[in-house]
């Protein structure tokens, strides 16, 4: 074939993008699969075939263990939060008007703020002596918190700072579909004299089901693969309380030089997140109406 | 009678707590912002300055060497949305319009991004990028972004909404594919293509994870960095009125353009409600 030829095909179009895929995606992830079961070492440049080793070595670690729970259970918190809020705050702020749209553009503000705003702001306003946050305990007459400095309260606050990012951006995709919902459904229950309860049960949360998965998985994706404000807020501290297993990854790969059980650890978080999204197709495919 | 009036106070109530919990915080960090140093550090903690102090900014502005970092910010933010729109709209042109052997497969493989997320590959990206030479380079904090998956996904979508007919009549005239896109495709989907690189704009402007991971010293690194440098480690170091001066700084034009293209951040939700797997996917 000639070149120009090869140039006027539709191959052409799309070779950028292949090309950029294979190299910066598919390249990666396949040597993070391979190097999981070696032993490498790159300044010296040892490099050998253990088997199992690193899974081995890390499924008997502490820390990795301690970080894999953290996950989880940040996963789990922060989506049972950051999704029901976002669903009661679409409920009420649906429909136009000028303080609708303007309460919608500000809870979806926290979205479009880098992580790192959001972490020096709840930083200072979790500050143990001067911060707002114990001021507003106090008034409320509760005993004040050492927020990220105590092992028992670090991953939660963690999680209050995930929480507040995303309510807003979840808020904003349900009012999107609910803004797709026809009238006449809603038109036909009044006339069946359906009290608000069961026209939301009937109506609304069958028609929402498919969008609600969707932002359910995306927010437990999301939530697992936490890794700036675990960085910046606490280095995953106090005792690896807050330690998840992105930065787990992180300091095993960067700090401590250990390829392979970082690699180990980036594969199960691989699996870890394809079986989530599975399982909630799964039970989505039951229960969601698609339409 | 009552109950109507009780049901509006209940949801100006509504109303109230959610901008309190949201706006709230953001408009304690400009308030902060203004304070002095003293003032930030009292308890009870101060709502508002007793007297405003614009030197904060003077002070941040100089401590972060924020030119430099904005610079920066602007560069890779912008060579990424150039990059993307070279690369993907061609790509997304291809898939949703011609046809050809092999597409679905490669149609797949495009789509890759979307299923592995960025956290688990980014050790593997420094050691690619180690080896090529790219660390500290803005080739190496842009051009793997050029692809984006969520990017040519959402364009794709909307591209199959563009009639036949209007591609088929210029193809008679013998436009070349390129032409097409040019002049037929690239008008007609301006909106897609306008909030696609709206995401773009927010994800790259924003992006700490990459940064770090890609760099090791100060030549390339952007606002985000800059404001870990006004962080010093020790905790009682730290002076927050300076720190809330940068983050309203490197806050600033992300919020102008939200304020100006306000509808068209929304309405890109609507299309694409995928704006989040564009967080933890790699495509910034």
């Amino acid at each position: 074939m000639k070149i120009s030829a090869v140039l006027r095909s539709p191959y052409a179009l799309i070779l950028p993008a292949i090309a950029l895929c294979l190299i910066f995606s598919v390249a990666p992830t396949a040597m993070s699969v391979r190097d999981s079961f070696r032993s490498v070492d790159y300044v010296s440049g040892a490099d050998k075939f253990i088997g199992l080793a690193n899974y081995r070595s890390i499924f008997t670690d502490d820390v990795f263990l301690r970080a894999f729970k953290n996950s989880v259970l940040f996963m789990f918190g922060v989506t049972a939060f950051s999704v029901p809020f976002g669903v009661a705050a679409a409920l009420f702020l649906d429909k136009n008007g000028f303080i609708r749209n303007f309460t919608q553009s500000v809870i979806f503000t926290p979205h479009i703020v880098s992580f790192i705003a959001v972490a020096t702001l709840w930083m200072f306003m979790m500050d143990p002596r001067y911060g707002i946050l114990n001021y507003i305990l106090g008034l409320l007459g509760l005993p004040p918190l050492r927020w990220l400095m105590d092992s028992s309260t670090s991953l939660l606050s963690l999680a209050i700072v995930a929480v507040w990012k995303t309510t807003g951006f979840n808020a904003l995709i349900v009012i999107a579909a609910l803004q797709k919902i026809p009238a006449e459904l809603y038109e036909s229950a009044r006339l069946d004299r359906s009290t608000p309860a069961r026209t939301f049960f009937h109506i609304t949360l069958p028609t929402l089901s498919p969008i609600l998965v969707f932002l359910v998985t995306a927010s437990m994706i999301s939530a697992f693969g936490t890794f700036d404000i675990v960085k910046f807020m606490t280095e995953g501290g106090p005792r690896n309380s807050s330690n998840l297993m992105v930065y787990w990854i992180y300091r095993t790969g960067f700090l401590h030089f250990q390829i392979g059980r970082a690699m180990a650890g980036a594969v199960i978080l691989i699996l870890f997140l394809a079986v989530v999204s599975a399982v909630n197709l799964a039970l989505a495919g039951r229960r969601a109406h698609y339409q | 009678m009552s109950g109507g009036l009780s049901r509006a106070a209940l949801r100006a109530a509504g109303f109230a707590v959610l901008i309190m919990i949201f706006a709230g915080p953001m408009f304690f960090m400009l308030s902060a912002s203004f304070m002095s140093r003293y003032e930030v550090n009292i308890t009870p903690p101060a709502l508002m300055p007793s007297e405003f102090h614009p030197e904060n900014y003077a002070e941040a502005w100089e401590r972060m060497n924020f030119v430099h970092y904005l610079r920066n910010s602007l560069l890779s933010t912008f060579i990424t949305i150039a990059g993307q729109l070279l690369v993907c709209v061609p790509c997304a042109y291809a898939f949703a319009k011609k046809q050809f052997r092999f597409k679905k497969t490669l149609y797949c493989l495009v789509l890759f991004d979307l299923i592995v997320p960025a956290q688990a590959i980014f050790l593997q990206m420094y050691i690619l990028e180690s080896g090529l030479g790219w660390i500290n380079t803005m080739r190496g904090l842009t051009a793997p972004f050029f692809y984006s998956a969520f990017t040519i996904f959402s364009l794709v979508q909307y591209f199959k909404t563009i009639p036949d007919e209007i591609l088929d009549a210029a193809r008679l005239d013998r436009c070349s594919d390129v032409q097409v896109i040019a002049r037929i495709m690239a008008p007609m989907a301006s909106p897609i293509i306008i909030t696609a690189m709206i995401f773009t704009f927010v994800y790259k402007w924003n992006d700490y994870f990459w940064t770090s991971i890609l760099t090791t010293d100060e030549t390339v690194r952007t606002l985000p960095m800059a404001i870990q440098n006004l962080m010093p480690v020790d905790h009682a170091a730290r002076e927050w009125h300076v720190i809330m001066a940068g983050n309203v700084m490197a806050l600033a034009p992300m919020l102008a353009v939200y304020i100006l293209a306000n509808r068209a951040i929304k309405s890109g939700l609507i299309y694409g409600s995928g704006g989040r797997r564009a967080v933890s996917g790699k495509s910034v």
